[in-house]
């Protein structure tokens, strides 16, 4: 009761401050399922959100979309028609040599008195080259955007293939080149991402070892030293991680002085903390949670849809989902309206589409409504009416799903289950650990039937997305998961990929999206709002494409 | 040992004296499937002050249940229905709690049957001994402890001081009984109630014991009750007697009286079973000439001793020869090595060296394969009945398990041999197909001696069997004993500790005392003159039922201090130095060797065959 | 004697310890899942694939791996003989350094939790054999059969409901500490003490005020089985001859109570000492309730994420906890006693 009400009394007081002298510290409490487990993004945490939450909030990229307007949540949206620059104040493109020549930022200042120059920009694409981490995501996004040199070649053994070559140029302390290979327009996209912040080159350099040249340890257990809005000021793995703000950040000094972002493993703990006004901003809650909070007093519940989406993944390799007349019937069995209203509170909407619906290059495409009867006529028609002879596939038909989200997918996998059962497909359920589900999902690429909520291109372009999932194994598709191998497609991409005129490039792109649809390459369900739940003093919050937050946007009113 | 002979010379009669504890119609029931069992129904009787009242009654008559009801506890499930129990003017029964604690202890002391399970095993007893003063009197730390080692001191414990630092089992039986004792007197109770003090013990510690309790009360001057099944104890050390039959008294006598003149016929009972067993059978001895059927020859036994390099000599250049037909006694204390003897002789145990010779065959230097041969002539019966037999089996299957080791019957063979057998014990035949379960342990060891007959040995070692008997079972078993002797001409080894019993079956005895034979003779021989002073305390020790000649009205000058000693040091003289009360320093530093004496005794003492020690005559007639 | 039979055991344990992890090791390898596949969620190529296998060293085969891991190629890597138990596959960091920091958030945990079952739940155990049968007995029945049957968690998350949000006496579940207040400087691990050692007496009130919840929670559900164990032993020897012996001879009723509850301990001593060992992993459904980073999430993550390392040296610590534990256990157990020996 005493800490309740201390801390209540603290934050009157910080608040009259606020009002009184508008130039006074602000702290906030947000509440995580997760901190971050390193900070090195070619580091073994890379892929966890809680990790990039980090990254993004100590470091700064080269580019970033400008930003929209609120949508009717308040929430601000980004626009993904503009890019502007960050560390980056302007650019040239000469197509002739594919080459971009980027005029960086004067002043920038990062935490301890770092100053941004070229030599940053250089060690940032020289250590992703490198390909000395546990997981190599700054080159596999350099890779993606065909930045020359950055081929598969550099995990051979030859030593000179890691180094940075003249792809990328030091013109002057101000100017970098980097040169293309193709014209892939994923380019500038690229460099907003995660998987190339750049870091500061001094401060990296001195806690290098000769084991460790570019201090993934560091990075991993210590700090990512960059010029971001914020400096790290305190953290325990596993427990919390504090930030106090930059006060040379070049945008200016954020409004809210320290972060504190607690471990909260429950999700119902988040939510009760957060209605007695003890934190400001908590994340990760279920639908069920949201919902109830948005009537809750002193708290408010905004979301957007991003780029979060659940779909049915049939595996072309396993039998009988080989068979088209089965997709489309299963296709046909899935109680949208219902999965939206019982497993999201509304929160959602029927995804139409193959990649994200707010995504450059995205073409509406693929309507299939739940209708019973026409799923059943096509299962007749596939030659199994009724269900008789899937008994054959067992196996085929266990419904896997990330046992970890259970509070999340267990109602909506059993509705789903349900209806197949209803039109004869024996589905049961199958429940696996996260990591043995990446593992045969990506890995050994068997996986024959599952709901997947997890896949967020976080390139911002439909034909990153495409590339990615449903481009051929052998023609350079990365996560193909549903072993889906089209003709069509694969022709389409390779000239897409290189197309320079943006609208032709659109072109394609919607055509693969159309034959993505009528193959039912995955079987979409829904889009659902990514969420928060905050304190009604917090404003300016903003959705990104990585799906963290970034606190320079938030003050307390 | 010391005792005051005139103060004890003679006791005044006590009738007129206070009644100090006044018990009428108490009844305690246990509850037993449903119905409640009454052991206590309807006891009455009396106790004056400064008397040694004895309590008689077979096992199980309720005797320890009287005695706990008497302080008002009963052992749970059990509980006190009825009656009243007057002690110093008031009902002892109808007591709050309080108050009766406080008379628990200090007016009423109680030592009781098992006395190393009563004492807390976790706690020394020096300050068990303490908490008791405590209880009762008001005194400080220091006090107290003085007072512990005063008491312990006062009941015959040497070394007082170390002594209380011990723990419930590293005492000996006796001592912990002493020790019992010692807690029970703390507050000069003005009754002490002993409940069976000393089964359990071995003979000269018995007699020993029982003399430091006798000297003890009068020193504080209480009253005894004193409970027993064994008529020895009765007769030497009370005044009184009480005997209790069906759950109520049923004779109460002055201690000559009644075994001159029982009046009950239960009491009568009792006395005739004891009576008759007083003197030996006079059994002709065996043709010397022939050749013995058995004999040992230095045979020995060592133990070693866990986790150190120690040996302990269990059995010490032992010969010992046996005629057919003969039975030779081997009597002995704790640790003197009977059993060991018995079980080499049997190849049970490998001795150490020495040998063995069977009807001309030393078995101890047969391969096992013709051992085995030789196992069906030689047999074993143990002591504890409940323990030797499988109890899964049916009697018959228990008695056919010889026949189908050693011969090559028929089943239907095996059947007949089995009824036989249970003829031969006179055991109804309709046992056979029962279960041991629920059967006595009379009726239990007969089957142990059966299923020792069943292949016709020519050998049987018994080895303590009528110990764990009662008196009434007791005589049974060795009336059989007898007659299968003469029937069949077997001989035994009768190991015991009951020296009436070896008294009056035995053709031969050898007194063994930590490995080592002492003497030998005919019973006759070692009963009526003992020459050896450790056979000599042995004998005097016994307790005889006759009332006439008590224990405490005169002074032993047999008896030996201090306690057995452990087997694992042992000196390099006379093996009874520190207790023997003839001796001298040439005994502590010479080794005895057993040196035949006329008549074809022997004895391990030069004192005794140079003629020094008196020989007395030991055993009452 | 005593120091022999220490070190004997000692070394049966070493023994013991080193046979399990060259075990655990092999089994875990069998565990239906790749852990490389955690590293290549962005991008699935087999390069990138090869990449993070030779991070991990799961490219080596499988007797070199537990070569290095055992500490007999130091040139590569340090491993159990330089005293390192390998870098964890999650985070990058050396495992004991993490474990260093989540174990004693448990042990903190579970022996406060203890200390506070046991303080209640003996008494009662002791009334209830001393008043078979009455009111208090059986009303000690139901509990111990009711807290019990619930999962901790269950009861965690109903504590955090009753206690913190509607009455407010307890803190919010965050954590050992408030999240505005800084921690002071680690020397054992242990909140309580630490703060003592660094003389913040404030920090140490507000460490025992953030364990009340989760200490209550852990003792209710622990108290249960101590209750019913004590009460029986105790109960077993109320009828044992010396205590029938000692109201024989008239000694107060607390004393022969005394004889009785020490003639308990001594069994149920062995009972504790399993019950401790396996709370320090069945604790994980409180630590997460209260969002304690212990070391039972830790192995559970450890599990999830095919973190090799980091199982292996869990298994490791935990045993070696468990061991020393059987041991004080026995020695508490010889000193209660004197009947047993060595």
């Amino acid at each position: 009761m005493l800490k309740r009400n201390a801390l209540l009394s603290a934050v009157a007081v910080a608040t009259l401050a606020v009002t009184a002298a508008p130039a006074a510290a602000q702290q906030i409490l947000v509440l995580a399922e997760d901190v971050p487990a390193g900070l090195d993004y070619d580091g073994p945490s890379a892929a966890i959100p809680a990790s990039q939450q980090g990254m993004v909030t100590l470091m700064e990229p080269l580019v970033g979309y400008a930003a929209g307007p609120a949508n009717e949540d308040g929430i601000g949206m980004p626009d993904f028609s503009k890019i502007e620059g960050r560390l980056v104040e302007s650019w040239d493109y000469d197509p002739a040599t594919l080459t971009w020549t980027l005029h960086l930022r004067k002043g920038v200042k990062g935490c301890d008195g770092a100053t941004f120059d070229a030599k940053d920009v250089a060690y940032t694409f020289a250590r992703a080259k490198s390909v000395s981490g546990a997981a190599p995501i700054g080159w596999f996004l350099s890779n993606v955007a065909s930045i020359d040199g950055f081929t598969p070649a550099v995990f051979g053994d030859d030593p000179k293939a890691k180094e940075l070559g003249d792809e990328v140029k030091i013109i002057d302390d101000y100017t970098v080149q980097i040169r293309q290979s193709e014209p892939n327009a994923l380019f500038l996209p690229v460099l907003s991402i995660f998987g190339l912040l750049v870091y500061d080159k001094e401060t990296m350099e001195k806690h290098a070892t000769e084991k460790d040249p570019w201090s993934h340890d560091y990075a991993n257990t210590q700090n990512a030293p960059g010029f971001g809005a914020y400096c790290l000021d305190k953290w325990s793995k596993n427990q919390e991680i504090s930030y106090k703000a930059n006060p040379d950040y070049y945008r200016g000094k954020p409004a809210i002085d320290k972060v504190t972002v607690r471990r909260v493993p429950q999700s119902s703990n988040r939510a009760v903390v957060l209605r007695t006004g003890q934190a400001q901003l908590a994340s990760g809650l279920t639908p069920k949670e949201f919902d109830s909070l948005r009537t809750a007093k002193g708290v408010a519940v905004g979301g957007v849809t991003g780029n979060e989406n659940l779909f049915v993944h049939m595996n072309f390799a396993a039998k009988p989902f080989d068979n088209p007349k089965v997709r489309e019937a299963i296709a046909h069995a899935i109680p949208f309206e219902q999965i939206i209203k019982t497993g999201y509170f509304g929160q959602a909407h029927q995804w139409k589409g193959s990649v994200p619906s707010g995504y450059p290059g995205f073409k509406e495409a693929g309507q299939y409504s739940y209708d019973p009867e026409k799923a059943k006529a096509l299962l007749a028609e596939a030659g199994y009416a009724d269900g008789k002879g899937l008994e054959a596939f067992g196996d085929a038909f266990q419904l896997s799903y990330v046992a970890e989200k259970e509070s999340t997918l267990g109602p909506i996998v059993n509705i789903i289950q349900s209806s197949l059962r209803a039109i004869g497909i024996p589905a049961t359920l199958n429940p696996i650990p996260q990591t043995q589900y990446g593992d045969r999902q990506l890995v050994k690429g068997d996986l024959p039937f599952a709901v997947n909520d997890q896949e967020k291109p976080i390139g911002v372009d439909a034909g990153y997305a495409v590339q990615l999932f449903f481009v051929s194994k052998d023609k350079g598709g990365l996560n193909n998961m549903v072993n889906y191998s089209s003709q069509v497609v694969d022709d389409l991409w390779a000239k897409a990929r290189i197309e320079p005129d943006a609208a032709k490039r659109t072109e394609m792109l919607g055509q693969i999206q159309d034959q993505l649809a009528a193959d039912v390459a995955w079987l979409p369900v829904v889009e659902y709002k990514t969420q928060w739940a905050y304190s009604d003093k917090l404003k300016g919050m903003r959705w990104y494409p990585d799906n963290s937050v970034r606190y320079f946007d938030l003050s307390v009113q | 040992m010391h005792r005051e002979a005139a103060a004890v010379a003679e006791r005044p009669e006590t009738m007129a004296a206070r009644t100090v504890l006044s018990v009428e119609n108490l009844v305690v029931g246990y509850p037993v499937d449903g119905r409640m069992v009454k052991p206590v129904d309807g006891l009455s009787f009396k106790v004056h002050e400064r008397e040694v009242v004895g309590l008689i009654g077979d096992a199980g008559s309720g005797k320890s249940t009287a005695a706990l009801a008497l302080l008002g506890l009963a052992r749970p499930p059990g509980k006190i229905l009825g009656g009243r129990v007057e002690f110093d003017g008031r009902d002892l029964l109808k007591l709050p709690e309080a108050e009766i604690r406080a008379i628990r202890g200090r007016d009423i002391g109680i030592i009781v049957q098992n006395p190393r399970s009563s004492l807390n095993p976790m706690l020394r007893i020096g300050k068990q001994i303490g908490y008791a003063y405590e209880a009762h009197n008001q005194a400080s730390g220091t006090e107290v402890r003085r007072k512990v080692i005063e008491m312990l001191r006062m009941v015959g414990i040497n070394d007082p001081e170390s002594r209380a630092e011990a723990y419930a089992h590293e005492l000996s039986g006796g001592m912990a009984q002493r020790a019992l004792i010692a807690m029970a007197l703390s507050s000069k109770p003005k009754l002490l109630i002993a409940d069976e003090p000393t089964s359990g013990l071995d003979v000269t510690i018995q007699a020993q014991f029982l003399d430091e309790m006798w000297n003890t009360v009068q020193k504080t001057g209480s009253a005894i009750l004193l409970i027993t099944q064994e008529l020895g104890t009765l007769a030497n050390y009370c005044d009184r007697v009480l005997v209790l039959h069906e759950g109520r008294i049923v004779e109460d006598a002055p201690v000559r009286q009644f075994f001159a003149n029982p009046q009950h016929p239960y009491s009568q009972q009792i006395l005739k079973l004891q009576r008759e067993r007083g003197h030996s059978l006079g059994l002709p001895p065996v043709e010397a000439g022939t050749r013995p059927l058995l004999a040992t020859t230095d045979l020995r036994k060592t133990f070693a001793v866990r986790h150190t390099k120690k040996l302990i000599q269990a059995v010490d250049k032992v010969s010992l020869t046996i005629g057919r037909g003969e039975t030779l006694g081997l009597v002995g204390e704790s640790g003197s090595g009977k059993t060991t003897v018995g079980r080499c002789m049997l190849r049970l145990l490998e001795p150490s060296s020495g040998s063995v010779v069977f009807d001309g065959e030393d078995l101890v230097k047969l391969p096992p394969n013709d051992m085995r041969r030789y196992r069906s002539k030689l047999q074993i019966v143990f002591q504890d009945p409940f323990d030797s037999l499988n109890p899964r089996w049916s009697i018959r299957r228990i008695l056919t398990e010889p026949l189908d080791l050693h011969t090559k019957l028929s089943t239907a063979d095996k059947r007949r041999r089995a009824e036989e057998l249970m003829d031969l014990v006179d055991l109804d035949r309709a046992l056979l197909d029962r279960r041991p379960r629920g059967l006595g342990a009379g009726a239990l060891q007969r089957i142990n001696i059966a299923r020792a007959l069943a292949c016709n040995p020519e050998f049987i070692v018994l080895d303590e069997p009528t110990s764990v008997l009662s008196p009434r079972a007791r005589v049974g078993l060795i009336e059989l004993l007898v007659r299968l002797q003469k029937e069949l001409g077997i001989s035994y080894l009768f190991i015991s500790h009951d020296l009436t019993t070896v008294r009056y079956l035995c053709h031969k005895v050898s007194v063994m005392y930590l490995g080592q034979i002492v003497e030998t003779g005919t019973v006759e021989q070692v009963f009526s003159k003992p020459r050896h002073p450790y056979s000599q305390a042995l004998l005097s020790a016994h307790l005889f039922p006759d009332p006439t000649n008590r224990r405490v009205d005169s002074v032993i000058p047999a008896a030996l201090e201090g306690e057995i000693p452990s087997p694992i040091d042992l000196p390099h003289g006379c093996y009874l130095a520190s207790r023997c009360p003839h001796v001298v320093e040439a005994c502590r530093a010479t080794p005895q060797a057993l040196e035949p004496l006329e008549g074809g005794q022997s004895v391990r003492c030069w004192r005794a065959v140079a003629g020094e020690i008196q020989a007395f005559g030991g055993a009452h007639a | 004697m005593l120091f022999r039979y220490i070190s004997k055991r000692f070394a049966v344990g070493l023994l013991q310890l080193i046979g399990l992890t060259i075990a655990v090791f092999f089994l875990i390898r069998l565990l239906p899942a790749d852990p490389v596949s955690r590293l290549v969620g962005m991008n699935a190529s087999p390069e990138a694939y090869a990449q993070a296998a030779k991070q991990l060293g799961v490219d080596r085969p499988l007797l070199a791996q537990l070569a290095t891991y055992l500490g007999f190629q130091p040139e590569i890597a340090p491993g159990l003989l330089q005293g390192s138990l390998g870098v964890s596959w999650v985070t990058g960091t050396p495992v004991t350094a993490e474990i260093a920091a989540y174990l004693p958030v448990t042990l903190e945990l579970v022996t406060l939790s203890f200390i506070l079952a046991l303080a209640v739940a003996v008494p009662i155990g002791m009334f209830g054999a001393l008043n078979p049968g009455g009111k208090a007995d059986k009303g000690v029945f139901v509990y111990s059969l009711f807290a019990g049957s619930q999962p901790e968690f269950w009861w965690g998350l109903l504590f955090v409901y009753l206690f913190f949000f509607t009455l407010g006496i307890a803190p919010a579940p965050l954590g050992r500490l408030s999240p505005m207040s800084s921690p002071p400087d680690v020397v054992t691990g242990f909140m309580t003490i630490d703060s003592l050692i660094a003389g913040q007496f404030d920090l140490f009130v507000e460490a025992l005020h953030h364990l009340m919840l989760p200490v209550f929670t852990m003792a209710f559900i622990l108290s249960g089985p101590i209750i019913k164990m004590v009460r029986q032993n105790m109960a077993r020897a109320l009828q044992s001859d010396f205590v029938l012996y000692a109201n024989c001879a008239g000694l107060p009723k607390r004393r022969v109570a005394g004889y009785a509850l020490r003639a308990a301990m001594a069994p149920s001593m062995t009972l504790i000492g399993i019950l401790y060992g396996f709370m320090l992993s069945g604790a994980v459904l409180t630590e997460s309730v209260f969002s304690l980073g212990g070391i039972g999430q830790y192995a559970i993550n450890a599990v999830l994420n095919y973190d090799y390392p980091a199982i292996q040296a869990v298994v490791l610590v935990i045993t070696a906890i468990s061991l020393v534990v059987y041991l004080a256990l026995d020695l508490i157990h010889a000193a209660i006693d004197p009947r047993i020996a060595f």
